[in-house]
């Protein structure tokens, strides 16, 4: 038997790989649910569950009958058999565990309320044995026949694509968090601040900014890909890098155009299309200019105006050569420009009414992290599943 | 979301009610391709009984509106009530998928 408990660095990567899944200590899940109920009435046992082996505990993600152990309880690693049945590939069953002299000394044969245990080991997506697919009944049982083995190890199958399914929110999650721009360009006289907040799923917001070294410029985007999960957060990386390498070179007009051109295949195929906002701005005397690629969620809010900055433009990927030109603006000493994301749209209902809680934040705070956070922190929570993203870019009075 | 198909001189009608959102637009989308696939590319979508539009319905549109237009033909939406106007327009995807205002003006104007 290989991979005992007791520190071998497989144990830890196995270890490592249970905690990767995210799922220790969190509540029932249909998708889990629906499995065992399901293996409940195949095999007509009175105790189906999934179990999920951390370091020392058994932990039980998902359970039908309430006989040995409900859902989102833990169990002391010595007293599981999955602990077991993780050492092996092959499905472990033990037809009548009182009378078999193999498990005579095993707590749970000692304790004697089970008679019967199938065990189908369950891999992360790194192949690891990270828990198993249990029968259990209190009274033997014969043997399962090859067809039930087969029917066993297919469910088991459909619990890791459940779980694999997680994993790749996961990294999606965390793709999305690394397309986040990391510094702050030091800006005399500026101030900029930006916050991207998942909820629920994986979504496709991001926002990034940089100075344009041969001009000066400084260039900040908030996009929004449609759609959720891995494929969403792709998209946005995919976006980004396009922009982000294309800009320094090109015209703020002719980027976007490249970023539409380079993506609108992408974009087609899976029935997505991107909101975009983009702005550049001369720190030097705040003249700005900006591409409003269907996004309509930034405003410009000082002590003399509140506007929004629209424009015509199509979002990108849906309908290829829309020109994207740019529009003229100013900020003035004063003024700040807030780009936020339609998580907030969910929330506050229409853009004149994110104009005011806009107007709200900047005069209760006055500095960009200040705003923005608060902002962020009157749309999470409330009603909407998507992400909630915001860039501030304040110029200071004077 | 409901959908209920009729047609009216060689313009299929698909009219629908109910959320048209992440989990109903794929749906929209496949009778969309299904009924550009069977030969009628010209296709208005009657949103009058939608009562709330997210992006993913929208993303649901343009991909109709790009089959249907491969196909050589043209989708058309009528009658959205005031929050599918108000996403139309503040995502500039009104100069696309420009709303008539009833079933017969989209049929009509062809």
């Amino acid at each position: 038997m290989a991979a005992m408990p007791g520190g071998s660095a497989s144990e830890e990567e196995r270890v490592a790989a249970v905690r990767d899944l995210h799922l220790l200590d969190s509540p029932p899940e249909e998708r889990f649910d629906r499995v065992v109920r399901l293996a409940q009435h195949i095999f007509d046992v009175p105790y189906v569950a999934v179990n999920l082996i951390d370091e020392d505990r058994q932990f039980t993600k998902a359970a039908a009958g309430d006989r040995f152990g409900p859902p989102s309880t833990s169990k002391p690693r010595a007293e599981s058999l999955c602990s077991i049945a993780i050492q092996g590939d092959r499905t472990l069953e033990i037809p009548d565990l009182r009378t078999d002299p193999a498990w005579a000394g095993h707590p749970v044969t000692q304790e004697g309320s089970v008679g019967y245990y199938a065990g189908a080991p369950l891999r992360a997506p790194g192949g690891h044995r990270i828990g198993a697919l249990c029968l259990v009944d209190v009274a033997p049982r014969r043997e399962l026949s090859v067809g039930e083995q087969a029917m066993l190890r297919d469910l088991a199958g459909w619990v890791e694509r459940e779980l694999a399914t997680g994993a790749e929110l996961e990294q999606g999650a965390e793709l999305q968090r690394r397309l986040l721009p990391r510094g702050i360009p030091d800006l005399p006289g500026w101030e900029m601040a930006g916050q991207c907040e998942q909820a629920g799923a994986v979504g496709g917001d991001f926002y990034d900014w940089q100075v344009l070294r041969n001009t000066g410029q400084v260039q900040v985007v908030l996009a929004d890909v449609m759609g959720k999960g891995l494929q969403a957060a792709l998209l946005a990386a995919g976006i980004r890098a396009i922009f982000r390498g294309t800009s320094p070179h090109n015209t703020l007009s002719a980027s976007v155009r490249r970023v539409a051109d380079d993506m609108d295949e992408d974009l087609t195929e899976i029935g997505s299309f991107v909101t975009f906002f983009a702005v550049r701005f001369d720190p030097a005397d705040g003249t700005t200019e900006y591409v409003d690629a269907g996004h309509g969620l930034a405003f410009l809010v000082g002590p003399d105006r509140a506007v929004r900055l629209s424009g015509d433009s199509l979002p990108l990927g849906a309908a290829p050569g829309d020109p994207w030109e740019p529009r003229p603006e100013r900020i003035s000493p004063g003024e700040m420009l807030v780009i936020l994301s339609d998580g907030f749209l969910d929330v506050h209902g229409d853009p004149d009414r994110v104009l005011e809680v806009v107007r709200a934040a900047a005069a209760t705070d006055n500095d960009a992290t200040g705003i923005a956070s608060r902002l962020v922190r009157s749309a999470l929570g409330r009603l909407t599943t998507d992400d909630v993203t915001i860039v501030v870019v304040r110029r200071l009075a004077g | 979301m409901q959908i209920e198909q009729s047609e009216r001189e060689g313009v299929v009608v698909l009219t629908t009610s109910g959320r048209f959102n992440m989990v109903s637009a794929p749906r929209m989308k496949a009778r969309i391709d299904e009924t550009v696939a069977a030969g009628n590319p010209r296709i208005v979508v009657d949103l009058s009984g939608i009562e709330f539009m997210d992006s993913s319905g929208l993303g649901a549109l343009i991909g109709g509106l790009k089959t249907a237009r491969q196909a050589s033909g043209d989708l058309r939406i009528a009658a959205p009530g005031e929050q599918v106007v108000t996403v139309l327009r503040l995502t500039n995807l009104d100069r696309i998928l420009r709303p008539y205002a009833s079933v017969e003006e989209a049929v009509n104007g062809w």
